[in-house]
C-alpha cells in the first residue's frame, strides 16, 4: 500500500472538523503509523478530505480540488455536513451534497469525527495496526435505540435539529429510523425519550463505505383499529399509555376495560357521534372517581 | 508597477476558505481586498426556521472553536427573551466550560502561530499539550468540539468530583506550560514585533473586539465590563498590551491562559449545590439580548419572540465579522512576507463571519444587503 498523501478541502464548515484534523496530528494519534501524512496542496495528494457542507461558492472549487489529486483519488466525507448537510440542511446556500460533486469511497460520520475515528478510518484502508481507542462512558457516540423499550411514540423525530430520525409504516410494521449519517450527535432525542429507549453509544470507529448502511432502528407492530380495522399507532405506545394513567391514577383502576376500549379507537373513529359521546361519558365517569376521592 | 496576488480561496495555511486579493509594489503590500462567502450557511434564516431548543444546537454548530461561545449566547439571549433565572449551579458550570473552551481555542491558535513561524518543535509541543485538555472536555461534556452543554435555562451535564480532581491536577500543567510558551515566543519577538500595526487611537473606529482590542491597549473584556454567567463572582485580571502588533496579540493570549486557569480553579472552590435547570414555561412575546466574550471577542445575540415556539428572528454579530475587516488597516504598507503572520494574527474563524452580498453583474460593485432592503 502506497502512502496515504492527505488534503484537506473545508467546503463550509464550522471549523470543528478542521480542528480535529489539525489534532490528528499530535503524536498520540500515530497518523504515520497509519500510514499517511498530511499535505498543504492538491497536487501533492492522494486523498482528498472534504469537511462541512458544500456552498454555492465552493461547489466549483471542489470539483476543481478533486481534478488535481492524484491516483488513486481517495475522497473521504468527513463530519455530520459533508455526510448529509446535518444540523444545516434545507439552508438557501447549500445546493448540493459532496456525494452529488464528486464521488465519495468512504464516510466518517461525526459532529465533528474526533481524531481518534478520522485516523482509525484511515489504518482501514491502509489495514495498518492502531490501538483501538475507548471514549468515556459519557461520551456523545451515535445514538443506539433498544427495541424492547422503544414505543414508537416520535418524540424524538419531532425534536431532532438535524431531521435524522425518521418514521416509517409500511404493511402492519412500524420503523423508527436513525440516520447516522444525519446525526449532529446532540443527544437531544436521548434527553426527550420517555421510555428511556435511546442512548448514546461509547464508541468512536463508525466510518463507512455506504452511508445509507449506517443506521440505527427500532421496529414495531401497529395496532388496528377496533372500530374499523385500520392501522394507526404501535400496539406497544397504546399498552405503555394505559399503563400508565391506571399507575398514575389508582381511581381509575375500576375503568380499565372502558379506558383500553377507548384507547384502541384510531383518530378518524373517534369523531363518529357514538364514539364521542361514549368517551364523553367515560371522561364523565372518570372525573367523578377523582372527585369522590 | 503595482500588481495582485489572489490568495484563496483555499491555501496551505487557511484552515478556512476566503479569498484576499493584495495588491502589491514590489514587497509592499498597497491594498488588500477581503472576498467572503465561502462558508455562507444561512444560519440566522435556518434559525428561524427551528424550535428554540433545535436551535441551539444549530447555533452551536455555527463554529466548532467558539461552539460554548455560541450556544451560551444564544441561550442567554432566549432567557432574557422569556425571563428565565438559570440557576447558580449552572452559571458556575457555564463559566467553567467557558474557559477550558478559551484554553483550548489560545492553545490551538499558539500552534497555528508557531506552525506560520515555521517552529515545528512548539508547534506539535503545543498540539501534545493541548490533548490531555481535549480528553478533560470529552469527560465533561462527550464530545471534544461541539460541547452540548447548555440548556435554555441552565445546562444538561454535571461536573463529577472526580472529574474536578482530575481537571485540578492538568490546570497545574497548563499553568507551568504558559510560562515555556512565553519564553518561546520571546524568541521570536523580533520577527513579529512591529508588524501589523493597529495603533490605539485606530482600533475603536477600526471596531476590533477581543484580543486584538486588547492588544492595542485597551482593556475591553465582557467577563468584566457586563459580567455574564458566573463571572462576576470570580476575580481575575483583564490582560492589556501596548504594543499594537502581532508579538502584543501573541503576548495577550498567553497571558490569558493563567487566568483562565485561576479562574476555573475559583470556580470550582466556590461551585454552589443545587439544581441545574430552571424551569422555563410557555414561550411569550418579547425580545432578548445576550452578550459573552468569546475566544476571539465580543459575540451579541439578539433574538425576537412572536410567542411561539420558533424564533420570529435570531441575528448575530460574531467577533471575527469586526476583525477580519481590519485586516486591511493593518496590511496596509506592511511587507509581503508578513502577510501570513498578520492574518494569523487575528485568530480568523470565518465559519460565524460569512455573510451574504449581492455583486451587481454590470458594474462589478458589491454591496451587503441590509433587512430594508428586503421590504
Amino acid at each position: 500500500m502506497q502512502e496515504l498523501a492527505i488534503y484537506r478541502l473545508n467546503t463550509g464548515s464550522c471549523n470543528g472538523c478542521d480542528i480535529e484534523v489539525v489534532g490528528a496530528l499530535a503524536e498520540r494519534f500515530r497518523l504515520g503509523d497509519a500510514g499517511a501524512r498530511a499535505v498543504g496542496e492538491p497536487e501533492n495528494a492522494n486523498v482528498l478530505l472534504v469537511t462541512g457542507v458544500v456552498t454555492s461558492k465552493m461547489k466549483e472549487h471542489l470539483k476543481h480540488v478533486y481534478e488535481k489529486i492524484k491516483p488513486p483519488k481517495i475522497v473521504v466525507a468527513a463530519g455530520s455536513c459533508a455526510l448529509s448537510s446535518g444540523v444545516f440542511e434545507g439552508s438557501y446556500n447549500i445546493p448540493n451534497l459532496v456525494d452529488e460533486v464528486i464521488s465519495v469511497n468512504a464516510y466518517v460520520p461525526g459532529c465533528p469525527p474526533s481524531p481518534h475515528a478520522i485516523v482509525g478510518a484511515i489504518a482501514d484502508v491502509t489495514r495498518a495496526k492502531l490501538p483501538s481507542w475507548r471514549p468515556p462512558e459519557d461520551f456523545r457516540g451515535v445514538p443506539e435505540v433498544d427495541d424492547e423499550k422503544c414505543v414508537g411514540c416520535a418524540a424524538c423525530v419531532e425534536m431532532c435539529p438535524a431531521g435524522a430520525i425518521d418514521i416509517v409504516d409500511e404493511g402492519s410494521e412500524r420503523t423508527v429510523r436513525f440516520s447516522h449519517a444525519k446525526c449532529i450527535f446532540c443527544a437531544l432525542c436521548e434527553e426527550v425519550c420517555p421510555e428511556d429507549a435511546i442512548k448514546m453509544a461509547a464508541r468512536y470507529h463508525i466510518a463507512a463505505k455506504n452511508k445509507d448502511e449506517i443506521t440505527d432502528e427500532a421496529k414495531l407492530e401497529l395496532a388496528k383499529c377496533t372500530n374499523c380495522g385500520a392501522l394507526f399507532v404501535p400496539s406497544k405506545q397504546l399498552q405503555k399509555i394505559s399503563e400508565r394513567i391506571l399507575e398514575d391514577v389508582g381511581e381509575y383502576r375500576g375503568f380499565r376495560g372502558a379506558i383500553e376500549k377507548s384507547m384502541g379507537i384510531c383518530q378518524n373513529c373517534r369523531t363518529l357521534l357514538e364514539n364521542a359521546r361514549a368517551a364523553k361519558s367515560l371522561l364523565f365517569s372518570l372525573n367523578e372517581a377523582v372527585r369522590d376521592y | 508597477m503595482p500588481k495582485t496576488i489572489t490568495f484563496g480561496p483555499y491555501h496551505s495555511e487557511f484552515l478556512e476558505p476566503e479569498i484576499y486579493e493584495v495588491v502589491v509594489d514590489g514587497d509592499k503590500i498597497i491594498d488588500v481586498k477581503i472576498e467572503q462567502g465561502y462558508t455562507h450557511r444561512g444560519i440566522e434564516q435556518l434559525a428561524s426556521t427551528k424550535t428554540y431548543r433545535q436551535g441551539l444546537f444549530l447555533c452551536e454548530r455555527i463554529c466548532g472553536l467558539c461552539s460554548h461561545a455560541h450556544s451560551c449566547c444564544y441561550c442567554q439571549a432566549v432567557e432574557d427573551a422569556f425571563g428565565v433565572e438559570p440557576p447558580r449551579r449552572a452559571e458556575y458550570i457555564r463559566a467553567a466550560v467557558f474557559e477550558f473552551e478559551r484554553l483550548q481555542s489560545h492553545h490551538i491558535w499558539l500552534a497555528l502561530l508557531f506552525r506560520t513561524l515555521h517552529d515545528e518543535n512548539q508547534f506539535a509541543k503545543l498540539l501534545n499539550a493541548r490533548e490531555p485538555l481535549m480528553d478533560l472536555i470529552e469527560l465533561i461534556c462527550g464530545n471534544r468540539v461541539h460541547y452540548s452543554v447548555n440548556a435554555i435555562g441552565g445546562v444538561r451535564r454535571d461536573l463529577k468530583p472526580a472529574v474536578i480532581n482530575r481537571a485540578r491536577q492538568l490546570l497545574d500543567g497548563l499553568e507551568k506550560l504558559s510560562t515555556e510558551v512565553l519564553e518561546a515566543i520571546k524568541t521570536h519577538a523580533q520577527r513579529i514585533s512591529g508588524i501589523g500595526v493597529l495603533p490605539r487611537e485606530r482600533a475603536i473606529p477600526a471596531g476590533v473586539v477581543g484580543p486584538i482590542l486588547r492588544a492595542s491597549g485597551i482593556a475591553s473584556d465582557i467577563r468584566k465590563d457586563d459580567p455574564y454567567a458566573a463571572y462576576d463572582e470570580v476575580d481575575f485580571d483583564v490582560k492589556v498590551e501596548d504594543s499594537c502588533d502581532v508579538l502584543g496579540r501573541a503576548l495577550v493570549r498567553v497571558k490569558e491562559i493563567p487566568e483562565s486557569v485561576s479562574i476555573i480553579r475559583q470556580l470550582f472552590d466556590r461551585l454552589p449545590s443545587g439544581e441545574l435547570r430552571a424551569e422555563v414555561g410557555a414561550p411569550r412575546e418579547g425580545e432578548g439580548i445576550g452578550r459573552v466574550e468569546a475566544p476571539r471577542g465580543e459575540l451579541i445575540y439578539f433574538v425576537r419572540s412572536n410567542g411561539t415556539n420558533i424564533p420570529q428572528r435570531v441575528k448575530l454579530r460574531p467577533p471575527t465579522y469586526v476583525n477580519d475587516h481590519a485586516v486591511v488597516e493593518m496590511l496596509q504598507g506592511e511587507k509581503l512576507d508578513n502577510f501570513q503572520l498578520v492574518l494569523e494574527s487575528l485568530d480568523r474563524c470565518l465559519s460565524c463571519t460569512n455573510r451574504v452580498s449581492i455583486i451587481d453583474a454590470r458594474t462589478g460593485s458589491k454591496r451587503v444587503v441590509r433587512v430594508s432592503d428586503l421590504g
